[in-house]
């Protein structure tokens, strides 16, 4: 028999994966204080009018009570986004400076590592003039509200609507409300089923884990771009394609990443036999795109590569495509976020402890995730040319370490991300010549 | 699938993959490549799982060379021969 919990039509509830998002968002807080947020950054070539941009800001977030939302819970104890009540300012914050060519990345690190103030700000905008026709533009979001691909499409409305584009279509697709899914519960049990067993697959092994930093609270994450241009990203394209198989491009950037870390996590001392890696993946489709702008549409699949044949690529891309097939076969990414809607009933908090109990205290050896083009598809931003777009995302700890590959138009950026002190200026150098070589 | 003609297996594709992108199956072309009609990663992977359970082929341990994946009916061809072979 079917049970049938009544819920508010009206309601943005969250599901099982925003639950999780926001679990890794208590994680990040309880390891270094920091939150799980992002950051989606554009280089900009021209010039950039400060005072229409702070005006265009407070036009366009104005539209969106959602931003100064927080998380609550409803009388059925479903998670949801609570709205502001009407009429409150949306706190956005937009902060505008010039810095020196070579303070670009650290100023852009130390926007991400900035807090939120308060529990109903989730968005932040930067300005960073370099020259005159120079300048950085970071969108600091934090992950309960969106993830990358539906941040990169939150500026691509912005860029429509302050261009003057009629955008009533755009944003009337962008629904509000999503049912609290308090029913059938069988197949959210037989989802559980499936995720268990893979959890307990990958729980007799010990992963291979780089040692962080002691004491890790109060640490914030550091960054290296590595920016590959038109011609060569679509040599790793091309690349990509012949070793790992057409369309094969995930598969080989995790080969790469563990490739590239290889060396350093050993020179450190990192005990485990095997690698495992979490990747998120994106679970829109182009018709729903449109409409899952806020909150997070991903789910995940894992990869376990043991440490022995990290040094054969071949081994490597044959491991990893087969347990991306097996993955996909069996249902895995639909069953974590089927399955994660029972994980609701317990708090946030409770629910980052309880994602480290299978791995002892661990979560993965790092993180990674491709995201595609098609988020921010113009070529300018407010009528300066966008050179290049790219993420740079706080890694929820552990693991603390992260590879990032992104696309903007013909171009492509890998960041890696990482808390300050598990790597040092010497590891990072031999990674960026590694990711160079092996890309 | 009793039809193994291509064009038999290059209409199923075409279904499949519509179901995959969530599109109409009237945009989904055969001589358009996977990637420009929206297929990543993952979506190439779940067309793999789809030919193994409709045509009994596995095609992922296959080399998955361009000249036999890049359109819908260079991939019908593969299977075609697969399943004739």
């Amino acid at each position: 028999m079917k049970v049938r919990v009544p819920y508010s039509k009206s309601k943005r509830y969250l599901s099982g994966i925003d639950w999780v998002i926001g679990a890794l968002d208590e994680m990040c807080v309880r390891a270094t204080g920091g939150s799980n947020a992002s950051q989606v950054v554009l280089e900009l070539k021209g010039r950039f009018d400060d005072d229409r941009f702070r005006a265009a800001v407070a036009g366009f977030t104005s539209q969106f009570p959602v931003l100064g939302g927080r998380p609550a819970r409803d009388w059925n104890l479903a998670p949801y986004w609570k709205m502001p009540p009407p009429g409150r300012p949306i706190p956005v914050k937009v902060e505008i400076r010039s810095v020196a060519e070579q303070d670009v990345m650290p100023a852009l690190a130390q926007g991400i590592n900035t807090r939120f103030a308060g529990a109903h700000e989730h968005l932040a905008f930067r300005v960073l003039h370099v020259a005159e026709d120079r300048h950085f533009l970071a969108l600091q979001f934090d992950h309960r509200l969106f993830d990358a691909q539906g941040a990169e499409a939150f500026l691509d409305l912005f860029q429509r609507w302050q261009g003057g584009e009629d955008c009533q279509d755009r944003l009337a697709r962008i629904l509000p409300a999503e049912p609290a899914h308090l029913s059938d519960w069988m197949n959210k049990f037989e989802a559980g089923k499936q995720l268990v067993r893979q959890l307990l697959a990958f729980s007799k092994t010990t992963p291979v884990i780089l040692p962080r930093p002691v004491p890790l609270k109060g640490r914030g994450f550091k960054f290296a771009l590595i920016e590959f241009d038109e011609r060569d990203s679509q040599s790793i394209t091309e690349r990509a394609y012949k070793s790992a198989g057409f369309l094969m491009f995930m598969p080989y950037v995790l080969a790469t990443a563990l490739q590239a870390l290889d060396g350093v996590f050993r020179a450190r001392d990192a005990k485990g036999q095997d690698y495992l890696v979490s990747v998120s993946v994106d679970s829109r489709t182009p018709d729903t795109s449109p409409s899952k702008l806020f909150f997070n549409h991903i789910s995940f699949l894992f990869f376990g590569v043991p440490a022995a044949v990290v040094g054969d690529r071949k081994q490597v891309l044959e491991q990893v495509r087969s347990q991306m097939y097996e993955q996909i076969k069996s249902g895995f990414p639909r069953a974590l976020a089927e399955s994660s809607m029972l994980m609701r009933i317990l708090p946030a908090g409770v629910l980052g402890r309880l994602m480290l109990r299978p791995l002892h205290g661990e979560f993965a050896s790092l993180g990674l995730a491709c995201v595609g083009k098609g988020g921010y598809v113009h070529s300018q931003f407010m009528g300066t040319e966008v050179v290049n777009l790219f993420h740079m995302p706080l890694v929820p700890t552990p693991p603390g370490v992260g590879f990032f590959v992104n696309q903007y138009g013909d171009r492509m950026n890998v960041v890696l991300s990482y808390v300050e002190g598990m790597l040092d200026e010497d590891d990072v150098r031999r990674i960026r010549e590694n990711v160079r070589r092996l890309l | 699938m009793d039809d193994k003609s291509v064009p038999a297996v290059e209409q199923k594709l075409i279904q499949e993959i519509a179901s995959i992108l969530c599109v109409e199956t009237s945009v989904v072309k055969p001589d358009v490549p996977l990637p420009v009609l929206g297929l990543d990663s993952m979506g190439f992977v779940e067309l793999l799982v789809v030919i193994e359970k409709t045509f009994n082929l596995r095609l992922i341990e296959s080399g998955l060379t361009r000249e036999d994946f890049e359109t819908i009916h260079a991939l019908a061809c593969r299977i075609s021969k697969g399943l004739s072979g």
